[in-house]
């Protein structure tokens, strides 16, 4: 009986995860029996042998096949919905990959903000801890809105240049902050609602056509949404 | 940039765990649409960050997998990386046993251990976590983990010893 007791805690002693008093009690027992002195010199040998044998390379997986099977299943478990037709496959694999990102950067920032730092009249509430990601996203946000609101269809002044890729990217933080908000804050889910509107018309927008920018530019003055973004702040 | 360690980290536990490159990106795949879908379920409160968190994702898809694989009938549409895998027909006439076949025989050994066994054997010998650690990923108490492990170490180690003990092996005592 003492013996298997001690059979068990040789694979813990080789771990280093046995107690110094137990460590020392199997020492003991094992300067007096044979069989445990020799099931421990033979399970030391199997460890060497385990990391002899241990193969380290992994094969390089297919990431793209990945981010294809996972963009396949998030639009087939969704709704349906129009607007997510407006990008192609990757982006919605991108999508998964990015919402796990912003989320750990979310928490990552929650766990260390500090209070003092940012507007304290934002830290009361139990979701204040919430509103630095969001306030981020404002920051975002903003010269990207600003572009559009300020657009004027003058010869010197009639093109704007935003790479996709970042549009893409307000969208998707957009969507994962609007789904955590929108419980807790059904003002803010309404304010996100006009940012996802605006931003997918303007990742939808092509080259330099007047009309479409005018019409973002009009969507942004007619919905308030920088003026509703700059009043969000000082809630 | 933090999923990228993520997916890295979860692709080579899963690839470490079921020693297939299909299955590995089959159990990343289902770590990332399960990510997803708890998102809401995260708990800034709790005590693990985020990267724990999913982790322990990938750690209950790759155990989750590997039972319903268990449990199907089995296919051989792996065929082709399931040849370099077999184990050898035509021992050695000496009954000596190379490097290389020590390895597929513990690989062997290791993949007919119980799910569970085989993810706390690999957490523990190849990943090197604590014994807390894995109690916390896999949601139960150390000493589960501890019998666990010493399952798995015993039932890898016994059917070695005809390999290990009829060779040269100094063996030493503390």
């Amino acid at each position: 009986m003492a013996c298997k007791k001690y059979k068990e805690q040789i694979v813990l002693y080789l771990y280093g995860e046995l107690g110094e008093d137990e460590t020392a009690a199997l020492k003991d027992h094992m300067a007096e029996c044979a069989e445990c002195a020799d099931e421990y010199a033979y399970t030391k040998k199997v460890f060497q042998v385990l990391d002899e044998t241990k193969t380290d390379q992994v094969p390089e997986a297919n990431w793209e096949k990945c981010w294809n099977t996972i963009d396949g299943r998030i639009q087939g478990k969704g709704p349906k919905k129009k607007s997510l037709s407006l990008f192609p496959g990757w982006a919605y694999a991108s999508a998964v990959l990015l919402a796990v990102f912003v989320v750990g950067f979310f928490f990552g920032r929650l766990a260390f903000f500090k209070p003092d730092q940012k507007s304290p009249a934002l830290l009361q509430g139990s979701q204040s801890a919430m509103y630095p990601s969001l306030q981020e996203h404002f920051e975002n946000l903003k010269p990207v809105l600003l572009e559009y609101a300020n657009y004027t269809s003058s010869p010197e002044n009639g093109k704007i240049t935003i790479d996709k890729s970042i549009i893409r990217s307000l969208i998707i933080q957009n969507i994962l902050l609007k789904r955590m908000i929108a419980e807790q804050d059904p003002s803010l889910k309404e304010i996100l609602e006009d940012v996802d509107l605006v931003l997918r018309e303007i990742a939808n927008q092509e080259g330099d056509d007047k009309e479409e920018l005018e019409m973002i530019k009009s969507l942004i003055q007619e919905r308030g949404i920088i003026y509703e973004l700059e009043v969000s702040k000082t809630i | 940039m933090l999923f990228e360690q993520n997916r890295k980290r979860i692709y080579a536990l899963a690839y470490q765990y079921t020693k297939n490159k299909q299955d590995a990106e089959d159990i990343l795949q289902e770590t990332f649409i399960k990510t997803y879908n708890y998102l809401d379920k995260y708990k800034v409160e709790n005590d693990s960050n985020f990267s724990s968190w999913i982790y322990r994702i990938g750690i209950n898809c790759s155990i989750d997998y590997l039972r319903k694989k268990k449990n199907k009938k089995e296919d051989f549409s792996d065929w082709e990386t399931r040849e370099k895998t077999l184990p050898s027909r035509h021992p050695n006439p000496e009954d000596t046993i190379g490097l290389e076949q020590l390895r597929e025989k513990i690989s062997h050994l290791v993949e007919s251990l119980s799910p569970r066994q085989r993810m706390v054997f690999i957490l523990k010998h190849y990943q090197q976590f604590s014994i807390k650690e894995i109690a916390e990923y896999l949601d139960c108490s150390e000493g589960s983990v501890k019998k666990q492990l010493f399952r798995a170490v015993s039932a890898i180690r016994s059917p070695l010893k005809k390999y290990l003990w009829e060779k040269d092996y100094g063996m030493q005592k503390i």
